[in-house]
């Protein structure tokens, strides 16, 4: 009892979970053999086309990814020839004719960390970059990647052809950078790692794919490529850490709630532990970096009862060494504001108004700590301003309740 | 170069010129060996090539005869010598300052000539380097080793080819 429509549906489904779960690492081993991102792009969607009426007559191949990725060579060759441009067919040929692909290989070359690296190469605009490994390792669709950024459709989509037209043209390598620019290099593919999972943290988890479940999918991804990078293992404690109090820090009415108060046996444990484990790990190594030191702060957080502020205070002296951002020196200002040393949060804080007077964490921060300087007056004041530059409702409603704490005080 | 630098007044107007007069010089003498071995190069691995173009504002500019003056110019010549090791180097000149500039235009079939560089910009193209190597990394690299990168700005342009098929 075999009918079309039956065997089309099982061949899409089965195309569906493939593709979420082998997009990237087809199409990494694709630019890999044909040195072009849009032909490759362009092959690997043939291939899933012809794969739908194939599959769903002759059923799911034993090895569906070979199979793909077999037809997608020979659709990149239909491609080529059927080009119009002679040097289309000069440039892209090339790489074609250094070698035969054995009959759809049981196991896929996985070229995806030198696809990361070129995807988050710093020649590109940091939204790009985003963009651009969302699409092609993450497998997002453009409409999806679109909404991520409040962009229209058809910008996002001109967005990411004008990043791989400037790949092939600036002449981007497809390749891991080496020893002497590794560091420098991993920075920039943690900062859209952690750039996408801030995006999914402030949107939560709604509608749509969940920014932070995919942040998390490549980071651990990056981990398994290139095992033993402690910077990478941080990024990875602090993305755990992090997504693993996410239940917790929005109540029933969709408002913030304060680390201190969160009810914790709404966190993660599980994989606030394994973070911990990570960070221990990475530590180790005796390489610190900036991720470390801020999955140990996200640690200081999570391991005893209380915050331990006194140490964070000294991680983020640290820190500062590495980023002397004013963010930074915001985020130590309420470290020593929470450990009790008020003047010096004071003073940090006055020294910080030029540089952050329209971002609201630092009029919250300034609103918190005037609260328990008894000066409600001014509080009060910072509060209003912080409420005016909230960024969301939730944090709005949040800052309103706190502000509104204060009034029953006095 | 005495003459140009005996008077403390002229010598204000000409320091970029004398920055890239020995730009030029360490360039030249690199040049034949280079024009040579390049044919040969592009036989193998696909190669680019790429334009440094180096800009910097006059005004930031180390002094002559100061310390980092001499350190500007031990890094030009420590490049020019790297290039040629390295053989990369396709070209590379100074040019003279923007108030030598003159630029045009036509409009309407007339020709329209300015005094003044095309742009008024603190920053100034003040000179270049076409290099030839595998990648946009490998032009980066070379990049960050031009001494006005610490105060100045190198942007990296690739070449256009209209033959990507090679010779």
């Amino acid at each position: 009892m075999h009918s079309a429509a039956s065997g089309a549906l099982a061949a899409t489904r089965a195309l569906d979970s493939l593709v979420r779960s082998d997009r990237g690492r087809l199409l990494s081993a694709l630019i890999a053999r044909l040195g072009s991102f849009q032909l490759a792009e362009e092959a690997l969607q043939d291939a899933l086309v012809s794969a739908v009426s194939h599959w769903g007559r002759n059923g799911v191949p034993h090895a569906p990814q070979g199979w793909l990725l077999q037809v997608a060579y020979r659709k990149s060759i239909d491609r080529i020839r059927q080009s119009k441009s002679e040097a289309r067919k000069m440039v892209d040929m090339r790489p074609l004719t250094q070698g035969e692909a054995a009959d759809e290989p049981d196991e896929i070359p996985d070229e995806r960390l030198r696809l990361i690296f070129t995807c988050c190469h710093p020649a590109l605009e940091a939204k790009s970059q985003v963009a651009l490994t969302l699409r092609t390792i993450g497998g997002l669709s453009t409409t999806e990647i679109a909404r991520v950024f409040l962009d229209a459709e058809p910008t996002m989509g001109q967005r990411l052809s004008r990043a791989k037209a400037k790949i092939a043209a600036a002449g981007i390598p497809y390749a891991v950078p080496g020893q002497e620019e590794w560091a420098e290099r991993l920075q920039s593919v943690l900062a859209v790692i952690y750039l996408i999972f801030t995006a999914g943290y402030a949107a939560g988890p709604g509608q749509g794919r969940d920014l932070a479940e995919e942040a998390l999918f490549l980071c651990r991804l990056l981990n398994r490529l290139r095992p033993g990078d402690p910077e990478i293992e941080g990024c990875l404690a602090l993305v755990l850490i992090t997504h693993a109090r996410c239940l917790a820090r929005v109540d029933a009415d969709g408002t913030t709630v304060a680390l201190a108060e969160q009810d914790r046996a709404k966190w993660n444990r599980a994989q606030i532990d394994e973070g911990l484990e990570l960070i221990e790990t990475a530590m180790r190594r005796r390489a610190p970096g900036p991720y470390q030191i801020k999955a140990a702060i996200a640690a200081c957080h999570v391991q005893g009862e209380r915050s331990d502020w006194a140490q964070i205070v000294l991680l983020y002296d640290s820190l500062l060494r590495l980023e002397p951002t004013a963010v930074i020196r915001l985020n130590r200002a309420v470290a020593l504001c929470e450990a009790g040393w008020l003047e010096p949060a004071l003073r940090s804080l006055d020294a910080l108004t030029g540089e952050l007077r329209e971002y609201q964490p630092y009029h919250a921060a300034r609103a918190e700590l005037l609260v328990r300087m008894g000066q409600a007056e001014d509080a009060a004041k910072a509060y209003a301003m912080a409420i005016a530059l909230a960024g969301s409702p939730a944090d709005a409603a949040f800052l309103r309740q706190r502000a509104a704490r204060l009034g029953e005080q006095t | 170069m005495t003459l140009i630098f005996r008077d403390a007044s002229v010598r204000l107007h000409r320091r970029s010129v004398f920055l890239l007069t020995m730009l030029i010089f360490t360039i030249a003498a690199t040049l034949p060996l280079q024009a040579q071995t390049a044919i040969t190069a592009t036989g193998g691995d696909t190669k680019m090539q790429y334009m440094l173009l180096i800009y910097n504002d006059p005004k930031v500019e180390p002094a002559y005869g100061t310390p980092e003056f001499e350190a500007m110019m031990g890094g030009f010549f420590a490049l020019s010598e790297r290039m040629k090791a390295d053989n990369v180097l396709v070209s590379g000149e100074g040019l003279q300052g923007v108030e030598t500039a003159t630029s045009v235009r036509t409009r309407g079939g007339k020709v329209e000539t300015m005094d003044g560089p095309f742009a008024e910009t603190r920053e100034h193209l003040g000179g270049y380097y076409v290099i030839e190597v595998p990648d946009l990394d490998s032009a980066l690299r070379y990049a960050a080793m031009v001494p006005p990168v610490a105060w100045g700005t190198v942007e990296v342009r690739p070449l256009m080819t209209y033959n990507p098929g090679g010779e």
